[in-house]
């Protein structure tokens, strides 16, 4: 009996009781935008960073999703099922555009290539000490519930080279395996170690200097 | 010959090789004496521990993106954008 009722709450939280006799039927398609349109715009531009393109993934997701109600099996909810056809968007979106250069981020590479460790000389390979970890609070997870943070956050991976952001994103966000990275970019697996690195330097440093260095002065 | 000195050399890692050896650790396996050279580089590095205390932060941070629970990013789709794509999805279900 209490499970029962535990458990009843728990759907009740994940998805609002949606109306028909059936728990696993659709809402009405006019519906869609306005419950989840936001959720998987925000989903599109965490990963595409342009408006035009989010647009577009998110618009295809929908065009889709019409089409295909007959799929539908509520095991996800609606939201859940949008959401899955909103990974392969992207995923698809990431495929087109990976042999296309972009032109725009050539200068902005090179702008933050300085390299935190030091060329030569009897330090070799060591910190260059300007631009070395500093000591972030001791409890650092405190900032994850600060929406501020999240602006910082954002801003950091937006400044990524284009290619390098998807890797980033794709490998921490939707937590893919490498070999599905490497077809998925184009890439090798030496190549995608290389700008996981990369990324994971240069959101340090970014992080560090916007963010947690201003915390604390 | 040659393999024993690349075994000396990943057994004694500056910062760059070690930041790199650790960040790849996290996504896959890393030859065993690169490991261990990682890890003593490590105990005795203030700056590289500090490097791998924070990469790992960044991964906690985007797995909490993803259970997306507020307060979090939030891009709202723009009204035009709404409108838009509510009469593209209308459309379409007129030609059913």
């Amino acid at each position: 009996m209490m499970l029962q009722t535990a458990s009843e709450l728990d759907a009740a939280d994940q998805e609002p009781a949606l109306p028909g006799d059936q728990a696993a039927s659709l809402s009405s398609p006019e519906l869609w935008v306005d419950r989840h349109g936001d959720y998987l715009f925000d989903y599109a531009m965490m990963r595409l960073r342009s408006h035009a393109a989010a647009q577009d993934v998110v618009q295809d997701t929908f065009l889709a999703a019409l089409r295909g109600r007959q799929t539908f099996r509520g095991t996800a909810g609606e939201r859940g099922w949008l959401l899955g056809i909103l990974k392969h968007k992207v995923h698809d979106y990431f495929r087109k555009t990976t042999r296309q250069p972009c032109f725009s981020q050539l200068n902005l590479q090179h702008d933050e290539a300085t390299d935190e460790f030091c060329i030569d000389g009897l330090h070799q390979g060591a910190w260059f000490a300007p631009l070395a970890p500093a000591d972030w609070p001791a409890i650092p997870g405190d900032s994850l519930d600060n929406a501020a943070f999240w602006q910082v956050f954002y801003d950091c991976t937006a400044k990524l080279p284009r290619q390098t952001a998807r890797a980033f994103l794709l490998r921490e966000l939707d937590e893919l395996d490498m070999p599905q990275i490497c077809s998925l970019l184009e890439i090798s697996e030496n190549n995608l170690w290389v700008l996981l690195h990369r990324a994971r330097l240069a959101l340090r440093r970014c992080l560090e200097k916007n963010w947690f260095l201003k915390l604390n002065p | 010959m040659k393999n024993l000195l690349q075994y000396a050399k990943q057994l004694s890692p500056n910062c760059r090789e070690a930041t790199w050896f650790y960040s790849r650790s996290l996504d896959g396996a890393v030859p065993l004496s690169a490991r261990l050279g990682t890890r003593i580089h490590l105990l005795l590095c203030k700056r590289c521990r500090r490097y791998s205390r924070q990469t790992l932060f960044l991964r906690a941070a985007c797995r909490r993106i993803q259970n997306s629970r507020p307060p979090k990013p939030h891009f709202a789709m723009p009204a035009e954008m709404r409108s838009s794509l509510q009469a593209r999805l209308r459309q379409e279900m007129e030609k059913m």
